[in-house]
């Protein structure tokens, strides 16, 4: 026997524990260690041989209110959601620790699932789905078993009718399934996290930029959250370059984009044949604004962003939410271009470092060829990447080639970049990411922030030529994911995010629009050409395999429930009837086979009603081997 | 759900064959699921005011339990039915369903221990010898009826029992006996209640010392007996007497 008030609690915790999961990694550390605490304390007290008595109601409901002082101290403009996730997670502690009524049952699974649903203002991430089932089984089985508790608090039943009541609550989830679908489709919903421009996130840490800044951090951190998901057919690694940027102005430390370009300076573009890639763009918290494509993107056409059809790569447009989008890309090196001002992009601030003047004078020599000389210098001069021990001065770039000699992308592109500006050779940064890993499984290239990487464009015969000087390195985040053992078990949970992105997220209002319009037109005009016959076939045929799968199971259910001698029997039974005779009401099994006129059928019968009677008169039990045979004898009738 | 839950429910309600007013006697509660597949849940019958709880009913199966029940007034009483309920599945919302099932059955007085001389010694029937040193209970068996809460447990007819499901008393017959018979009409009665309660308390006595009791009432006598049959005949005519 187990007492009702026990699964209670055993569900009541999974709630809890649910709750607490979806909040995992949304507060702050501190609070879910406070969490864990009165956790494991409630669990010893109520599950465990530790007898400790209940804390008084008074002591509890006191330390509620204190408990959410920081957490109400903390609530401001910009940082709402996460203090009251953390008030709310202590709480769902403390309540743990009661000796729980009916109320705190009922408290419990309520602060769960306001955590859950605190937790998509801010995340949109596809663990909710893990959560959310457990949590709504969960509580749906707690409400059950809390309407027995009610009723009588000692009630204790079997483990079978415990399991049984139980199941009630997978049941009634089921039964919710349609309802839950119906309110997918048409409820109002927003595909991006409510509250996600509040908690904005900062620190150096290795990834995309709308800037690159030279000598400001000396070590850089790896961020290895999602920049987006490109669904396209795996090209060569050489080709992996995501554009995002281009930045021309340089000031001596840092790269930005060219004060007054204008957004709009389109090239017209002679094909748009190319690589077509679908772009499943994450929100980020870098304040970024741009759509990244395969380098180099020539059209971008999206829901949200419109229809770009450019060349200069620059595709403004603020990400705070997940965008869907569509590019095609050229992925050549070369890029033709004309009307370009190419002084633009050979300006260096009056008075730039000499020693670097005078270094890519002598790399050059007489006759050399700038790029392939300072590419080769840079390339063998003693170089090798790093993402720690960085240049901090005033003059990074003349540490990094002169002293340092080490540096990560940044220092790499801004080097070449200067020293062909140094040459006249016009040359840019681009900005975006490099490599990416390929899911076979879903298809598509799984871009993280450690893939955050800058290169070199040189305006070369009238069109840019794609350079990249930064050494394929080991220390190289996005390099050293590669060969790690986590990427495969990541790639493989990430075609789970990857399909609850696109098939749950994205399914935003103008889907809902789309879908709407879809049903009325199909209302207002419904398929009346029956010459169609492709569409009725299908219909028709869809309904016969439902009715059919019904029956079958109701069927395959109804004989289940049979005994195994009643199975053979009926087996008999009805095989006897395909021969012409039917069996009388209280007609006996010998009477039966007596009245058969075909000796050799009559022979089979006999020798089947002889072995079942044998076993069946002698209350023997029917074991599968007398099935087997018994079936066989049937099978030869 | 929840209305499903309660629309394959039968119940049928058993009460024991001796029911006195103002007493609690158990009533038993047999709630059977028609239904072919789904269980019912969280079932809660009432019958009078008092609940049984009945957790879980698998189907096509059926479950007892026991409602102690009271009737206040002897004579006729008709129970309706029972009206189940049930919270399943979050008792956000109470269904109900009266099981309408009219019953008829008879209460009898209120047993009552009484100083009041009820009869003379001198009226009872002149079979047997008045000094009966000796209880009733060594000779044959007379019959066999349900337990009486108060019968000597070492006649309890265990066979019986064990067949019946239910605790069987043997009645056994004296070696020598007397004869009571109890004239209603000539009992002093200022108040009818308390006189049927005490002449009830007295015959049930009597009958239960091997002493064979008659009863006569409005001119109609019964002869003295001590079958069980005899015993609801003098109960049942107490319990309805100025009724009809």
């Amino acid at each position: 026997m187990v007492r009702i008030e026990t699964l209670l609690k055993i569900a009541t915790y999974v709630c809890a524990l649910a709750g607490f999961g979806a909040v995992l990694g949304l507060v702050h550390p501190a609070y879910l260690a406070g969490f864990v605490l009165l956790c494991i304390l409630a669990g010893l007290r109520d599950f465990g041989t530790v007898g400790f008595p209940f804390p008084p109601r008074w002591f509890l409901n006191i330390a509620s209110v204190l408990a959410l002082v920081p957490s109400v101290y903390r609530v401001d403009r910009d940082n709402l959601v996460e203090p009251v996730l953390e008030g709310l997670l202590l709480l769902l502690g403390i309540k743990l620790l009661e000796d729980k009524k009916y109320r705190d049952y009922m408290q419990v699974c309520l602060i769960s699932i306001f955590l859950l649903l605190g937790s998509t203002l801010i995340s949109l991430h596809s663990a909710f789905a893990l959560y959310f089932f457990i949590l709504i089984l969960f509580s749906t089985v707690s409400l059950i078993l809390l309407a027995f508790f009610s009723r009588s608090p000692n009630l204790a039943v079997t483990r079978e009718i415990g399991c049984k009541i139980s199941l009630q609550g997978l049941l009634i989830c089921v039964l919710a399934v349609p309802v839950s679908v119906v309110l997918f489709l048409v409820f109002p919903r927003a595909d991006f996290p409510l509250f996600s421009f509040l908690n904005k996130v900062g620190g150096a840490t290795s990834g995309f930029s709308d800037s690159v800044m030279l000598g400001d951090v000396s070590e850089m951190q790896e961020d290895s959250s999602v920049v987006f998901r490109a669904a396209m057919q795996s090209i060569p690694e050489e080709n992996l370059y995501w554009r995002g940027v281009e930045l021309d102005h340089f000031d001596g430390k840092s790269w930005k984009r060219g004060i007054g370009r204008s957004a709009l300076n389109r090239e017209e573009i002679e094909s748009e044949e190319g690589t077509v890639q679908t772009i499943y763009l994450e929100p980020h918290g870098y304040g970024s604004r741009y759509l990244f494509a395969l380098d180099r993107p020539v059209a971008i056409q999206g829901d949200r962003v419109g229809f770009w059809k450019r060349l200069d790569g620059f595709w403004p447009e603020h990400v705070n939410e997940r965008i869907r989008y569509m590019a095609v890309s050229d992925p050549a090196g070369f890029a033709p271009a004309s009307q370009v001002d190419l002084d633009e992009y050979v300006m260096l601030p009056s008075g730039f470092s000499p020693r670097i003047v005078e270094l890519v004078r002598n790399t050059i020599g007489e006759a050399g060829d700038p790029v392939n000389s300072i590419m080769g210098y840079l390339r063998s001069g003693g170089f090798s990447y790093s993402l720690a021990g960085l240049p901090v001065s005033n003059s990074p770039l003349d540490d990094f080639i002169f002293e340092y000699r080490r540096g990560n992308c940044e220092y790499f592109a801004s080097a070449l970049a200067v020293m062909l500006r140094a040459a006249g050779v016009p040359a840019r940064l681009i900005g975006g990411y490099r490599g990416g890993y390929y899911n076979p499984a879903g298809g598509y290239y799984l871009v993280l922030q450690k893939n955050a990487h800058v290169w070199v464009e040189a305006y070369r015969e009238g069109g840019w030529v794609r350079l990249d000087p930064t050494p394929i390195s080991i220390q190289n985040p996005g390099v050293a994911y590669r060969n790690s053992l986590l990427l495969n078990l990541r790639l493989l949970l990430d075609t789970f995010d990857y399909y609850w992105g696109k098939f749950v997220i994205s399914y935003n209002v103008s889907k809902q629009v789309a879908l709407w319009r879809k049903v009325r037109s199909a209302v207002e005009k419904p398929i009346t050409d029956l010459h169609d016959t492709g569409l009725w076939l299908k219909a028709v045929a869809v309904c016969a395999g439902g009715v059919l799968c019904v029956f079958a199971v109701v069927a395959g259910v109804g004989q289940l429930r049979l005994s195994r001698e009643a199975r053979l029997l009926s087996r008999f039974l009805r095989r006897m009837r395909g021969r012409g005779y039917r069996k009388g009401v209280g007609e006996g099994l010998r009477e039966f086979t007596g009245r058969m006129t075909d000796p050799e059928l009559k022979a089979g019968a006999l020798e089947f009603v002889h072995e079942f009677e044998v076993i069946f008169y002698r209350d023997r039990k029917f074991t599968a081997a007398d099935t087997k045979r018994l079936k066989s004898v049937i099978r030869r009738l | 759900m929840g209305t499903r839950n309660l629309l394959t429910l039968d119940v049928r309600i058993c009460f024991p064959e001796d029911v006195f007013a103002g007493t609690e006697v158990p009533a038993e509660v047999k709630v059977s699921n028609r239904g072919k597949w789904m269980p019912a849940f969280l079932i809660t019958v009432n019958v009078r005011g008092r609940e049984c709880l009945f957790p879980y009913i698998a189907p096509k199966s059926s479950v007892s339990g026991t409602i102690m029940v009271s009737f206040e007034k002897r004579g006729r009483a008709r129970v309706l039915g029972a009206l189940i309920s049930s919270g399943f599945p979050f008792d956000f919302f109470k269904r109900f369903r009266r099981v309408r099932k009219e019953q008829d059955l008879i209460v009898y007085p209120k047993p009552l221990r009484c100083e009041q001389r009820l009869f003379n010694d001198g009226m009872t029937g002149s079979r047997g010898e008045k000094e009966l040193n000796k209880p009733g209970y060594e000779s044959g068996i007379l019959s066999i009826r349900d337990y009486v809460p108060g019968d000597p447990l070492k006649y309890i007819n265990w066979k019986s029992t064990a067949k019946t499901g239910r605790l069987k008393t043997k009645e056994l017959s004296g070696a020598e006996r007397r004869q009571v018979i109890i004239d209603l009409d000539t009992i002093e009665r200022n108040d009818l209640e308390r006189t049927l309660s005490c002449v009830t308390h007295a015959a049930l006595n009597l009958m239960r010392s091997g002493i064979p009791v008659g009863l006569r009432v409005e001119g109609k006598a019964l002869k003295p007996g001590l079958s069980a049959a005899h015993r609801r005949s003098i109960l049942t005519r107490l319990a309805l007497y100025g009724q009809n």
